[in-house]
């Protein structure tokens, strides 16, 4: 089929028209990337120009470097734990918070709010909180009976300290689930009133797949963002104590800017590249039985 | 007469009338050359530097030098890197560690600074052995040392001595007495948290990983600073007295002791509150307790050495002037820094920020001598064995290397000789590879 005069014309306005986004995109995004790969296999420390090493950087990191496999176990424990117990704790929290009750909506304001203070200002926070020996948190533990734990200063307990600092900003998930959960057409429970159901079979026989799209959604973006968790190991812990919160992303930030190995540190960009990428395939297949869509065929 | 229309002769009025005041505005700048000028605080240092830059404006007015603070003079966002990659970088950069010199200048990321020293009168016979060690590298010049401080100084306080036992006016000699003194200071509450602590080696400015190797008289590096030397015997003792703390009074604890203080500037530290005996500190900390704990009754003298080991040792750090690779006016760079470093104006610098000119004749210049608490820096500087951070390229690396060797040798995960002969390897296979 061939096109004609028009549509040809239409086709030069509408490219000129998203010219400025697509020079954009194609000088700070597209070639920076692809950049990146090629620095991937040089040895690069950006004030001199790169040359090639061919696979070495990806031998160096897969064979000969502790740190990276550490890096990559931490990021893992990270992303399996952190995963779940959000969107768990966020859709309950979204489902509590969703029913017509008074003050709801001060309540879901309440929970919302931590999202929005600024990270590195939390992180400052929630190293008071978990000061091992005059934190809020240890004080607690001590009232209910129990011991103290050195938290950020103690290898075991870093990792689960910070997962723990993610929960408080399970608000900004919330909002979203909240959403979802108004879309959910009312007949669908008055249908399940009729037949008798209790609360926890509406639960999971409407709300749960109604909401799955959204959920998949939220999972999605938290196994990519989880992937990549950096900030507040920075800023927290610096990697420490004894390399228990050395993140992926954070063992890419020391080679490419403290040690000056912008090719390897590229290379470990693209391995995490292809990790999210077929973790994100597998989540996307296995969805297919799981996640149910409004308005189509129940694939 | 053109009449003014709307529409494109009034457009090409408007135009012009910009353009000519946009010439009329840049004409002060024309015929002068611009410096950009990086420097790496605010606060009161900073400020100190852009007023200076300004009367260098005054009394030099074929320059101008432009301030701008870069946060940690963008050595550790990338922006540094990014502007010398670029082709845009500024044209001084001062910044607070002179150890880098090496990483930058082995990397092409510094201009040499070699041809120009002599016809601006730079010398370095007139600079701290210590400071101007760290502007050389591969027998050339890449930068110029401003103002240094004693980074390692021992402090004690003189309260804590007293209810421990100890003789308040004797501070530790010898790492022997030193360790006497922290078990008998030491002390556990009903937890099994510290209370006080004696001393804990690798705290504060005791952490600089190449300190603790020197005193007990070993190096990290051979001289021409091509072989890692971590595993020398004397570098394995020091790292094996460390792990000796941890095993005495507790890795966990000491974990929890340093997660749970407050910083210098809070009225709660623990040197300030009696919970801390010795520390290893800057003279910067004299500062903070004059200002935040002016009651605390303490002591400052040399840092404890092992008998064999490096006499009175005075670790020093230096602030560094650089001329980064592909600026294009190097002479009149060079010309605002051996203003800056002039003598008696460098003595005002370092009078002002509490620290030591590292001109040597501006040293003795300095009004800061004759005080009490900060005078005793300037002896310890003039005294005692003077030693400075590598500047080895490969520094940055190494140094994160041997904190979690020591690390895992504090919590006893490893031996020190383990360790440290792990820590040699990888970081000889990253020198082999900047040097070849």
């Amino acid at each position: 089929m061939t096109i004609t005069k028009t549509e040809k014309t239409n086709i030069k306005k509408g490219l000129l028209f998203i010219s400025p986004w697509l020079l954009g995109f194609l000088m700070f995004r597209l070639y920076p990337l692809f950049s990146s790969l090629y620095f991937g296999f040089t040895d690069y420390n950006v004030l001199s120009p790169p040359h090639w090493t061919g696979l070495e950087n990806l031998r160096q990191l897969l064979f000969d470097d502790e740190l990276f496999w550490v890096s990559v176990q931490n990021t893992l424990y990270y992303v399996v734990i952190s995963l779940p117990l959000y969107l768990v704790t966020g859709v309950s929290l979204a489902i509590l918070l969703n029913m017509r009750i008074k003050g709801m909506f001060v309540l879901r304001t309440i929970f919302y709010i931590p999202t929005i203070v600024p990270i590195v200002a939390s992180s400052i926070l929630w190293k008071w909180i978990f000061n091992p020996q005059n934190g809020l948190l240890n004080t607690l533990m001590n009232y209910m009976g129990l011991p103290s734990l050195g938290w950020l200063s103690d290898p075991v307990w870093a990792k689960p300290a910070l997962i723990l600092m993610g929960l408080w900003g399970i608000g900004g998930g919330m909002v979203i689930y909240l959403a979802g959960l108004q879309d959910i057409p009312q007949d669908l429970y008055d249908a399940a009133d009729i037949d008798g159901a209790n609360w926890w079979q509406k639960t999971l026989k409407i709300t749960l797949p109604m909401l799955s799209p959204v959920i998949f959604f939220q999972l999605i973006m938290g196994l990519i963002g989880a992937f990549q968790y950096f900030t507040q190991a920075f800023i927290m812990t610096e990697g420490g104590p004894l390399n228990a919160t050395t993140f992926f992303s954070l063992y890419l930030y020391q080679n490419a800017f403290i040690y000056f190995r912008m090719g390897y540190a590229s290379a470990q960009a693209w391995i995490l590249f292809l990790i999210v990428l077929v973790s994100t395939l597998i989540v996307f297949k296995s969805s297919a039985r799981l996640v149910f869509y409004q308005g189509g065929d129940f694939r | 007469m053109v009449r003014l229309t709307k529409g494109k002769n009034k457009a090409a009025l408007v135009f012009i009338l910009v353009l000519v005041s946009l010439t009329v505005l840049a004409m002060p700048v024309f015929g002068k050359t611009v410096l950009k000028f990086w420097y790496p605080w605010g606060g009161g240092d900073g400020d100190l530097r852009v007023a200076l830059a300004n009367e260098f404006n005054k009394t030099h007015p074929d320059i101008e030098v432009q301030a701008l603070l870069v946060q940690g003079s963008g050595f550790y966002n990338g922006k540094l890197m990014a502007a010398i990659a670029g082709g845009q970088p500024p044209d001084v950069v001062l910044f607070w560690n002179g150890g880098a010199t090496g990483s930058m200048a082995a990397r092409g990321g510094l201009t040499d600074l070699s041809p120009y020293l002599e016809v601006t009168g730079i010398d370095a016979s007139a600079y701290q052995e210590a400071a101007w060690k760290q502007m050389v590298y591969q027998g050339k010049v890449w930068g110029i040392p401003e103002i240094s401080a004693i980074y390692c100084a021992l402090y004690y306080n003189k309260d804590v001595f007293a209810s421990a036992g100890l003789d308040p006016e004797t501070p530790p000699v010898t790492i022997k007495e030193a360790d006497l003194y922290a078990k008998k200071i030491t002390r556990y509450d009903d937890n099994g948290q510290i209370e006080v602590a004696g001393l804990i080696p690798w705290m504060n400015q005791g952490g600089h990983t190449d300190f603790w190797p020197q005193v007990f008289g070993g190096r990290l590096f051979n001289s021409e600073q091509t072989k890692v030397t971590a595993n020398e015997p004397e570098v394995v003792v020091a790292y094996e007295w460390m792990g000796s703390y941890g095993k005495e009074y507790g890795a966990k604890q000491f974990a929890s002791y340093m997660g749970s203080m407050q910083g210098a500037d809070s009225p709660q530290a623990p040197f300030y509150t009696g919970h801390l005996g010795m520390d290893i500190n800057g003279s910067w900390f004299a500062t903070s307790i004059l200002k935040y704990a002016p009651d605390t009754n303490f002591g400052i003298s040399s840092v404890p050495y092992p008998e064999n080991g490096l006499t009175n040792p005075a670790y020093i750090g230096t602030n560094v002037w650089w001329v980064p690779k592909g600026a294009k006016h190097v002479k009149e760079s060079i010309e605002f820094i051996g203003w800056m470093n002039e003598k008696t104006r460098l003595a005002k610098t370092a009078d002002k920020v509490g620290n030591m000119a590292s001109v040597v004749e501006a040293q003795q210049l300095q009004q800061l001598r004759n005080d009490p608490v900060f005078g005793i820096f300037f002896d310890l500087v003039e005294n005692g064995n003077v030693i400075s951070e590598p500047n080895s390229p490969v520094w940055a690396y190494y140094s994160d290397q041997l904190v979690k060797a020591r690390d895992n040798i504090v919590f006893g995960r490893t031996t020190a000789q383990e360790a440290l002969d792990e820590v040699t390897r990888k970081v000889q296979a990253e020198l082999d590879k900047l040097l070849k």
